[in-house]
């Protein structure tokens, strides 16, 4: 394994290239904050904004008042504090004056993310937040408000048993569609395909938006944990480990969905024989099953191999590949 | 045939009391809210604005009750399964969501809702909170998830769903001789023969059940503990291959349905700090994993070839037993392993906070240990074949004493410590920036196991191929990234990273892999109607060098390498007449081979989403991914992979009444791949040998569909139509001058479906609502690993054969009908 000294060099070079990277801070001088935050406050509090923003509005904003951001008993909610509508919304006493005047705060895709954002972490940057700087969706400005609507009775990427009787619903997942069209396509319309098209698991079940400690924002530290909050029995250790099974699931299976049996990325045997290639029969060229024998009664040199194809392929005599625990199981057969 | 499996499930009116109680029990629940609403309201003039204030200003609860009927052509179980329609029936449609929370403007924070879903089906869940927002909450959930695989598979084995498989009464056993191909003299034989007319179909699947339940209390000084707690089962069969024999030439495979019947409980416990710059959190996660069986075991359908002994072929009773297994049950059985026990436990503990110059701190870590311990079986169930044990003295094959130890013993320890700064040190810029490190130490100790191979010959010697040592793979990776985005004119971010990967592995092939990411990225929205993000990423990945030699050299005994040595030095040896040395030829992989995921790369990888909104009313995305990987250092294995993937989505909202969507989707996959077919020294350096391979999936995907209010809120109508078709391609060449036979060509795989779903919701009332729908569902999937195939129809060569199952690939056409009133209150 690893040598401790030679670790230890590399993260007193790694330290350093961090600490030299952000020094740039140090000549930035005073920084200029993203937000717009500044004005006064407007008087009156919710009341005032109600006396224009009502259902009629293309975001209704009554719908807020039966959700957990309106609890006047829960004196961490916005509704509680002393600003109401603009805890959220920033001091907008100017748009109270002019209602050409934007509020301090506008939230939703089309605004810029930085000053929205900073007033949702005001509040929610523990938790399942903790690693939102610096994440994918961060470096990509997205804002908050791109996925959540808290406006909305119930936050539609937040709905997660959804209809199963229909094909486009609009749950957690299509929140997710919206940008991650082709994820769509392969969730929605593969032979093989995690429980999700059905309602029954939702993105967020592996994946945390919000960034996390995990590979593409998984909420395990590492992909293969996160599939064994299902697959459990596939965590081993086992006696006969199988190196890329203990490594990482996604060398051989597209979670996402896939055509071929098991979420497999390609058939087998080709996805085996990128990795197999011993004498006899893990290096032949297989091709395709010939289910007729085209020659008569006379058995076709062209059958050879065609139980190593057909069914389960490789599988059909390897089938503990995820890794055998019997003494005799080193070849995954037992 | 009926099909027989401990995964059907048996359905009647009874079996539903439980659902038909539970919605009475909901009813029942809400009159007694809406009572408790109804003395809580005044009874004034302004009732009504009152109660419509209310209806806009408090959660909605629905209990919906009504039928479904489900009808499916061909094998159900792909629309069937995780839905629970696998019968055609009448189901009873039961959704429930009784969501209460205090009015907004009073003191009290309480909160409870209870839903259930898909209540008459095998598919249900049920999950209840109840709460003081701010204060406490306790969650409970009840979740079923029904997989069937297929009912088109057979077996003739007795026993199913128990872990004991045996065969029919008057087992007539065969093997290669005896399965002549369809038209030859003596077709059928009695083997076959005796397969068929055991066949029964078997449902093949399984069921999940999940139960759990949590809480969270908020503490004092801005803490809080979260703690949630689960246990799964799940239950049912999986069809696996299952097989005995030697070697590659003389294997004799069945596919079986194996039990499963798998536990899981998992728990965790966080407790969280929310300061307004620190926060805090420290957690506990733990999962154990639970086999109520630890083995498998099946009686052997064929006879025994000559390469193996006699005792591990199928045993007649009385007559055909060999004279060593008069008296021995498990002459002739195969024994597997089922999953071992396992238990993983992990910490994590966490942390973030706010620096002066909009500057923050995160630390992430996570450290775990998984155990396992499971008491080994023995090398085989045989007990006619021989062992030696430890102490060196000759004892029977099932004796655990030839064992090096009794468990395994196995424990991989993991860490994970993940450091992220992220600043806005100026107006315009962004820097982000992370170091990540991931150690798993794989203590599990190395031993020596002269394994049975099989159950169907003696022990070999530490000198043979048979004697392995077990190889516990451990790995740590370093993760370091620099980004840093700068504002650019027309509301444009322009961001440029760098990412530097370091991963070393023990045991396998390559020992350091270095990979360098340089990524940019351009995100732009010029105009308050167009939204542009465009990412290109090229990373060149190189290793150290790749030792293909070295999992075979590690895993083997130093006694079989000197003789495999010695054997090649000689000087008529095929090594030797190669004219390679003997080191050269120790190999199990060809020498060329590159494992992907170990071998030197280059990818490019670009993505692209474009957002138009040139009206309120309309949205145009346009999305694009495109990446290509050439393992360019590879010549045998895969060797390149490219993939293409443009996408546009399209909604519309025409009036306040109608709104419509559609999406196109086209992928296309192509995987390059080169291997050497060989069986000698000779033949691994003869390059007429070589094939290549290459694998092309097309994909379309489209989708659109309306939702419409026919009558202004009264009757609303929605449809949905999606359509994928996907075609596969694999074509074999050999290399020019080949001698050996031109592989046949595969025929294409093919993916079709068409999908509608038609929804309407009449409102009699506020509270009061019908709900029609209909869903189809068309697949047809045309896989030549199945299509075609009986039971007996896997062909044979040399002394190996498979016996399968007849499966079929996927191929129905289902229709789904409901009816439901839906009763809504506040």
């Amino acid at each position: 394994m690893a040598d401790p000294l030679r670790t230890l060099r590399r993260a007193t070079w790694i330290a350093a290239a961090l600490i030299a990277g952000f020094s740039t801070r140090s000549i930035a001088g005073e920084p200029t904050i993203l937000s717009t935050s500044h004005g006064d406050y407007a008087e009156g509090g919710i009341e005032t904004c109600l006396e224009c923003h009502d259902e009629t509005e293309k975001y209704p904003v009554l719908s807020i008042l039966s959700t957990p951001h309106a609890v006047l008993g829960d004196p961490r909610t916005p509704l509680a504090q002393q600003h109401t509508c603009e805890t959220c919304h920033g001091p907008s006493a100017a748009h109270v004056d002019e209602e050409s005047t934007p509020v301090d705060v506008i939230f939703g895709k089309q605004a810029p993310a930085g000053p929205q954002n900073e007033k949702c972490l005001s509040c929610h940057q523990g938790g399942l937040r903790m690693g939102w700087g610096g994440s994918k969706h961060d470096l990509q400005n997205v804002a908050c408000a791109s996925c959540h609507t808290v406006h909305a009775r119930e936050d539609r990427v937040l709905v997660k048993n959804i209809d199963p009787m229909r094909f486009n619903r609009e749950g957690q997942a299509s929140v997710c569609f919206e940008c991650h069209m082709e994820k769509r396509a392969q969730i929605q319309h593969r032979v093989s395909s995690h429980p999700l098209r059905e309602g029954k698991i939702n993105c967020s079940d592996c994946h945390n938006p919000h960034g996390s400690i995990g590979p593409t924002n998984l909420v395990r530290p590492t992909l293969n944990e996160t599939c064994y909050q299902c697959h459990a029995e596939k965590r081993g250790p086992f006696l006969w480990e199988h190196a890329p099974v203990r490594d990482d699931c996604g060398i051989c299976h597209e979670p996402h969905g896939s055509n071929n049996p098991t979420l497999l990325k390609r058939r087998m045997p080709q996805l085996c024989e990128e990795c197999h290639m011993a004498s006899f029969h893990p290096s032949t060229g297989y091709g395709g099953p010939v289910l007729v024998n085209p020659g008569g009664l006379a058995p076709s040199p062209q059958l050879q191999g065609d139980r190593r194809v057909v069914a389960g392929s490789c599988l059909n005599c390897h089938s503990e590949i995820h890794g055998s625990n019997h003494p005799s199981g080193v070849r995954w057969t037992r | 045939m009926q099909p027989r499996g401990a995964t059907r499930t048996t359905r009647g009116f009874a079996r539903r009391l439980p659902l038909f109680a539970l919605v009475a029990g909901a009813v029942l629940f809400s009159a007694l809210v809406r009572a408790e609403d109804a003395a809580d309201t005044p009874d004034d003039d302004d009732a009504e604005d009152e109660q419509a204030l209310r209806a806009l200003t408090t959660q909605a609860s629905e209990i919906e009750l009504g039928f479904l009927f489900n009808r499916v052509d061909g094998d159900p179980s792909g629309f069937a399964q995780y839905r629970g329609l696998d019968d055609d029936e009448v189901y009873v449609l039961g959704n429930v969501d009784i969501f209460r929370r205090a009015p907004w403007d009073g003191e009290s924070t309480q909160y409870y809702r209870l839903r259930g879903l898909n209540l008459g089906l095998d598919s249900r869940s049920v999950d209840a909170e109840y709460g003081q927002q701010g204060r406490f909450g306790f969650s409970f959930l009840f979740d079923e998830l029904p997989v069937y695989k297929t009912r088109t598979a057979s077996t003739f084995f007795l026993g199913v769903g128990s872990s004991d498989l045996t065969l029919p009464p008057g087992w007539v056993a065969g093997g290669r001789a005896d399965v002549p191909i369809p038209g030859a003299p003596g077709y059928p034989t009695t083997f076959q023969t005796s397969i068929d007319d055991n066949l029964e179909l078997t449902n093949i699947g399984w069921q999940r059940r999940k139960l759990g339940g949590g809480f969270t209390v908020v503490l004092p000084a801005e803490m809080e503990f979260v703690a949630n707690y689960s246990y799964e089962t799940k239950r049912g069969e999986k069809l696996l291959g299952s097989t005995f024999g030697l070697s590659g030439g003389d294997p004799r495979s069945v596919i079986l349905p194996a039990r499963i019947d798998y536990h899981t409980q998992q728990m965790d416990g966080t407790l969280r700090y929310g300061g307004e710059h620190l926060q805090l959190e420290l957690g506990y996660f733990g999962s154990a994993f639970h086999d109520d069986e630890n083995s498998q075991t099946w009686l052997n359908p064929y006879t025994a070839p000559a390469s193996w002994d006699p005792s591990a072929g199928f045993q007649g009773l009385p007559v055909g037993q060999i004279a060593d297994c008069v008296g021995v049950p498990t002459c002739g059985t195969g024994q597997r392993s089922q999953p071992p026990d396992n238990w993983f436990n992990q910490i994590v503990a966490a942390g973030g906070y706010d620096l002066p110059y909009q500057t923050r701190v995160t630390l992430q870590t996570a450290f775990s240990w998984a155990t396992q311990n499971e008491r080994y079986l023995p090398y085989t169930i045989n007990p006619v074949l021989t062992a030696v044990t430890q102490a060196g003295v000759p004892t029977v094959g099932t004796d655990l004493a030839a064992l090096p130890r009794n468990s395994l013993d196995g424990e991989i320890f993991t860490s994970i410590v993940d450091f992220g700064v992220s600043s806005r040190p100026l107006e315009k810029l962004r820097l982000d920036s992370g170091y990540r490190y991931e150690r798993r130490d794989n203590d599990t100790p190395r031993d020596l196991y002269i394994y049975i191979r099989n159950d169907s010959a003696d022990q070999g010697t530490v000198e043979d191929g048979t004697a392995r040592i077990n190889l516990p793979y451990s790995l740590t990776r370093h993760l370091v990234n620099f980004d840093a985005a700068y504002a650019l004119p027309l509301r444009s971010e322009l961001g440029l990273g760098y990412e530097w990967e370091l991963t070393e592995r023990d045991y396998q092939e390559v020992h350091e892999l270095q990979g360098n990411t340089l990524s940019a990225m351009l995100i732009s929205r010029p105009t308050s109607y167009l939204n542009t993000r465009i990412n290109y990423e090229h990373l060149w990945r190189d290793g150290s060098n790749y030792d293909g030699s070295k999992p075979f050299l590690q895993s083997h005994t130093p006694e079989f390498i000197q003789e495999e040595f010695d054997a090649f030095a000689l000087p008529g040896s095929s090594c030797a007449l190669s004219g390679l040395t003997p080191e050269e030829c120790l190999f199990e992989n060809h020498p060329l081979l590159r494992k992907y995921y170990l071998a030197n790369v280059r990818r490019d990888k670009v993505g692209a989403l474009v957002t138009l909104l040139p009206r309120d009313d309309l949205t145009v995305a346009l999305n694009l991914n495109w990446w290509d990987d050439d393992y360019y250092d590879s010549e045998l294995g895969l060797t390149r992979a490219k993939h293409l993937s443009p996408g546009v989505d399209v909604a519309y909202m025409l009036n306040e009444r109608v709104s419509t969507y559609a999406y196109y989707n086209y992928e296309r996959s192509v995987s390059d791949s080169e291997g050497w077919e060989y069986s000698n020294i000779a033949q691994s350096l003869d390059p007429t040998r070589k094939w290549s391979s290459r694998e092309k999936v097309h994909t379309h995907t489209a989708g659109t569909g309306f939702n419409l209010d026919v009558i202004r809120d009264r009757l609303g109508l929605g449809v949905d139509y999606l359509f994928a078709r996907s075609v596969g391609a694999i074509d074999t060449v050999r290399a020019p001058g080949s001698a050996l036979l031109a592989p046949a060509p595969f025929p294409d795989l093919l993916s079709k479906q068409h999908n509608v779903s038609v929804h309407t919701d009449y409102r009699f009332t506020d509270q009061l609502s019908m709900r029609v729908g209909y869903l189809f569902q068309y697949l047809e999937t045309n896989d030549w690993a199945y299509d075609g195939l009986g039971p007996t129809s896997l062909t044979c060569s040399g002394s190996a054969c498979v016996i399968g199952t007849g499966q079929k690939s996927p191929h129905y056409t289902a229709h789904v009908a409901s009816w439901s009133v839906v009763y809504t209150f506040w």
